[in-house]
């Protein structure tokens, strides 16, 4: 075979930029392509209308991995990282809200402000996730155990996370194990009183994942997502993706942007040989690291007879059923929440009560979208004023619920409908008017599919649910390699999910080279 | 209940015996008359007409039907021709077989599939990818099976489709009397004979035809009990009887491969990936553990046991498919397999068995012990390997116009 590269990456998402960038450190000689005529994938940012930008599809970096950055060397091509998740705001339809600075103490004082037990209780919570954190952590940033091929080895591993989660004590250990499986509803419920605390909170252990807040085991991802929530970055996902497109070119990768593969090329020994470019390009490796999702990767890019029945079984079972909308938001004014006077607030989520939060779930189950959804808002032009005119403001809005399997479709007037649906939530918490708004931009599921080749728009690249944590995606690919040899799964799809991590892509790095050697 | 096929008017008519059995939800007369010998008699000498609307037809078209075929059997479906048909098995990933059956191309972009089990949940599955249209046309399409050595000249009777060209495991659309139907030269007997296949509308009609055309040519209506002693004859194994399917068996020890149920000779290896690929390579290179045998059962040995005990040999005059153990030599140590269905032939005066027995025992010629129980008591009688194809005439494959033409 005539080898052209050590690997090739597809898709230059922030994961795929990762892999693409440790493999050329390592002294590979590495292609990445990228459907699209910018990097980034769904961490990249765009101009939504002529002077207003947003720095992400995404915006919450909370979770991103230090210790990846670090490997990629990130803080030389100008990468600047605060050590502290950012502080946001709970915000009531009342106009009440809370306003939770990332430092503790700060933030026990501001709820105590509101209820003096459920400062208490969040200072116990608190407690509570750092301790929990010494076993989870690190459970989210290693190649997870072989569970399929279980020998001694594998024992011994599992037996060595047994003792992390025994180490924690007794009693937190218990308590770990008891909440885990629980609705977050239930677990927030035993804890605090204030009802539009307990629906900020609860926000992230439901966005994206086919659950309200009544459905069993959303305490875990709640739990998950408060363990890793750790760090942001200035500037956003966009600026993480042009710290990532620096350190690329400097390793050395070859980066083709326009560049859509359509199929990954395999002997007749189920060797990848390569892949082929929507174009007819072929171009030749004998690894591929696909970091696009799972179902993509499998159901498109390979041809129907190379993966056996019960993969493809298994991997068409894989729930991602995408539930999440964007809605940017221009407005000709700063952003003013109604419950805190100044407009220096940058992150906000809405929810009210968790029972409206079940109901904007409800709604996707028979097809349709919420009335009334949940908002998580971002506001960049608060540390970044250049992505708006002077004194104006951008508007980065995550909608929960609305589903890619929408009866009504689509088209402009759904998109209407659905904007107005959130402009009017919105107003209920800003005190700008409707007047401010000089414009926005409505996309949906389907519309993440169409740009990105997101499977039915899921913003994780597939549900978060137990079982697709546990083995990620599925049994037959849980630690990035697949039946098929030189196939690599390097996306939000692989162990540990979605968000702004890197971590996929690094381990799935480590697991190639661990190959190679 | 069973329900009735387009043909029950006439079968039920003529079905004196009324002995009838379940057959894929159907009713299938067993035998005509009380005891099925003039209808083995009709294969093999004249010819005998069976219902086999019971089989599961699906019909596969479209762009990539070859392709869609060949990801499914363990065969290359693409080489097959237009107007041929072969006949293969269909595995699980893990290279166990699922069923077994005909594969018919009509045309380029269309077949004739049928089956034992219904398919159409298992071929649905691999649809994706493939620009085909699958239909499950088990209920529209009648099927008539016309075997022996007469059955050539009864459909010249009735078409002038050229019966005379077309050779062992062709097929053909004929024209019959105002409608069309398939013909298929193909059956479960291993004699000359045909499968036809008519739409419900047409199929009384077919059926009235080939009876009245028939009988100068001593037609006569058979059913399954005699179907059973030539299919065992010919060494034609039977789903739920000699294997499995695999997808219905409770433990892994009852799923086979096509290699041990003797259907190795269908698999073709080596080309695009196809279901159970990777396991049969395996299997291929590692040698099978199970193969299907034919055994001889030595008839002085079973008149000398009866004889023991003052009675004349008695052998069932129905084929049977029970589980009879087999050893590998008289002190009954070693059980190296089982007969799974065995019959008396009158055509071979033999009395013959197929097998399955472990591979490493598999040596043609040698003496194995077959367990007999005469008087409540078990015995064993010796047997010799054999291949499972005891009888197997010429005319089975013969075409005259093509044999004439080399004279
Ligand atoms: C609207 C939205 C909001 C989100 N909000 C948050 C959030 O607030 N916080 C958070 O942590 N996470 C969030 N996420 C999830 C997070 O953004 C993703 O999990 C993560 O960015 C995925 O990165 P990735 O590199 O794994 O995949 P992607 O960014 O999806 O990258 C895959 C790349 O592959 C390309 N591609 C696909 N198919 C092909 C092909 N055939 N050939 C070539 N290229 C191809 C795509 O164009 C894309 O660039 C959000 C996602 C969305 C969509």
């Amino acid at each position: 075979m005539n080898k052209s590269y050590d690997i090739i990456v597809i898709g230059g998402g922030h994961n795929g930029l990762t892999t693409a960038t440790i493999l050329a450190k390592k002294g590979m000689k590495v292609l990445l392509l990228e459907k699209n005529k910018f990097l980034g994938g769904i961490a990249s940012g765009h101009e939504f209308i002529p002077g207003y930008r947003t720095t992400g599809l995404v915006h919450d970096t909370s979770g991103v991995r230090t210790s990846v950055l670090k490997q990629l060397g990130l803080e030389q091509f100008g990468l600047k990282i605060k050590n502290a998740r950012p502080d946001a705001a709970i915000l009531a339809k009342d106009g009440r809200g809370i306003f939770l600075p990332s430092d503790r103490n700060k933030a026990i004082e501001e709820i105590t402000k509101i209820s003096k037990d459920d400062g208490e209780a969040y200072r116990d919570y608190r407690i509570f996730i750092d301790e929990i954190g010494k076993f989870l952590f690190p459970l989210l940033n290693e190649i997870p155990p072989d569970l399929i091929q279980f020998g001694t080895k594998e024992l011994f591993a599992l037996g060595k996370k047994g003792l992390a989660l025994k180490k924690l004590g007794k009693k937190t250990m218990t308590e770990l194990l008891k909440v885990g499986p629980m609705s977050v509803a239930d677990f927030l419920n035993e804890r605090f009183e204030t009802e539009f605390l307990k629906a900020g909170l609860l926000g992230p252990s439901i966005y994206a994942s086919y659950t309200g807040p009544w459905s069993s085991y959303t305490t875990l991802n709640l739990l998950m997502w408060e363990v890793c929530a750790r760090e942001h970055i200035v500037g956003g996902p966009q600026a993480l993706v042009n710290a990532l497109e620096k350190a690329a070119i400097s390793a050395g990768v070859v980066i083709k942007l326009q560049s859509e593969v359509s199929s990954i090329n395999v002997d007749k020994h189920g060797m990848v040989t390569g892949i082929t470019l929507k174009d007819g390009a072929v171009e030749n490796s004998p690894i591929v690291a696909s970091s696009c999702t799972p179902q993509h990767t499998f159901l498109d890019l390979l041809a129907p007879n190379v993966i056996d029945y019960p993969l493809e079984r298994s991997i068409q079972n894989y729930r991602s059923r995408g539930t999440t909308a964007k809605v940017n938001i221009a407005l000709s004014n700063k952003v003013k929440f109604k419950f805190k006077s100044d407009d220096t607030i940058e992150y906000a989520r809405t929810g009210n009560s968790i029972d409206e939060m079940e109901k904007a779930f409800d709604s996707v189950k028979y097809r349709k979208f919420s009335d009334h959804p949940i908002l998580d808002i971002h506001v960049p032009s608060v540390s970044d004023p250049t992505v708006a005119p002077d004194g104006h403001s951008v508007l980065s809005i995550l909608v929960h619920f609305a589903p890619y399997h929408f009866d009504a479709g689509w088209n402009k007037e759904q998109k209407d409908r659905l904007k107005d649906n959130v402009e009017d939530m919105l107003l209920d918490y800003i005190e700008n008017s409707r007047d401010e708004i000089v414009g926005c931009e409505v996309l949906s599921p389907v519309d993440f599919e169409d740009q990105f080749n997101l499977t039915n728009g899921h913003i994780f690249h597939g549900e978060h649910a137990v079982d697709q944590l546990i083995t990620r995606p599925i049994p037959y690919c849980a630690r990035y390699d697949t039946p098929i040899k030189g196939l690599y799964l390097s996306g939000s799809g692989a162990h540990p999910g979605g968000g702004i991590t890197c971590a996929p892509g690094f381990l799935a790095a480590e697991r190639i080279i661990k190959h190679k050697d | 209940m069973p329900v009735k096929s387009p043909f029950h008017p006439r079968t039920s008519q003529l079905c004196e015996s009324m002995n009838y059995k379940e057959w894929a939800g159907y009713y299938a007369v067993s035998s005509y008359l009380v005891h099925h010998d003039m209808e083995y008699f009709a294969f093999r000498n004249s010819a005998g007409l069976l219902d086999i609307t019971p089989l599961y037809k699906y019909s596969v078209k479209g762009k990539d039907a070859a392709s869609f075929l060949s990801r499914i059997m363990v065969k290359n479906i693409n080489k097959l021709k237009v107007g041929r048909v072969t006949y293969c098995c269909w595995c699980t990933a893990d290279g166990k077989v699922v069923d077994d059956g005909t594969v018919m191309r009509r045309g380029d972009e269309e077949f004739f599939v049928t089956s034992a089990d219904p398919c159409f949940s298992w071929f649905s599955r691999f649809k994706r990818g493939y620009d085909v249209q699958l239909e499950d046309i088990s209920t529209q399409i009648a099927g008539l099976a016309l075997q022996g050595p007469t059955s050539r000249d009864i459909i010249k009777q009735i078409t002038s489709a050229d019966m005379d060209r077309l050779k062992f495991f062709g097929t053909t659309r004929a024209r019959v009397a105002g409608f069309e139907i398939n013909i298929s030269r193909t059956g479960y007997t291993g004699d000359l004979g045909y499968e036809l296949w008519v739409d419900n509308a047409n199929a009384i009609k077919l059926y009235d035809l080939l009876m009245a055309e028939g009988g100068r040519y001593n037609i006569r209506p058979a059913g399954l009990d005699a179907l059973d002693v030539t299919r065992v004859e010919a060494g034609l194994i039977l789903k739920d009887v000699d294997y499995y399917n695999a997808l219905h068996a409770l433990i892994d020890d009852r799923k086979s491969s096509p290699y041990e149920i003797s259907l190795g000779w269908t698999v073709n290896l080596e080309r695009a990936p196809f279901n159970g690929q990777k396991a049969l390579k395996k299997e291929k290179e590692s040698g099978s553990s199970w193969t299907i045998v034919g055994l001889d059962i030595d008839w002085t040995e079973i008149e000398k046991l009866y004889n023991s005990y003052g009675l004349p040999p008695e052998v069932g005059s129905m084929a049977w498919r029970d589980s009879i153990p087999i050893y590998k030599d008289k002190s009954k140590k070693t059980q190296i397999g089982y007969a799974t269905s065995g019959t008396w032939s009158p055509i071979l005066k033999k009395n013959i068995a197929l097998a399955t027995i472990e591979k490493k025992f598999d040596k043609p010629g040698a003496t194995v012990q077959i367990e007999c129980t005469v008087e409540h008591i078990r015995h064993t009688v010796s047997a010799r390997l054999t291949s499972p194809q005891f009888f197997n005439p010429e005319r089975k494959k013969s075409t005259p116009s093509v044999e004439n033409k080399k004279q």
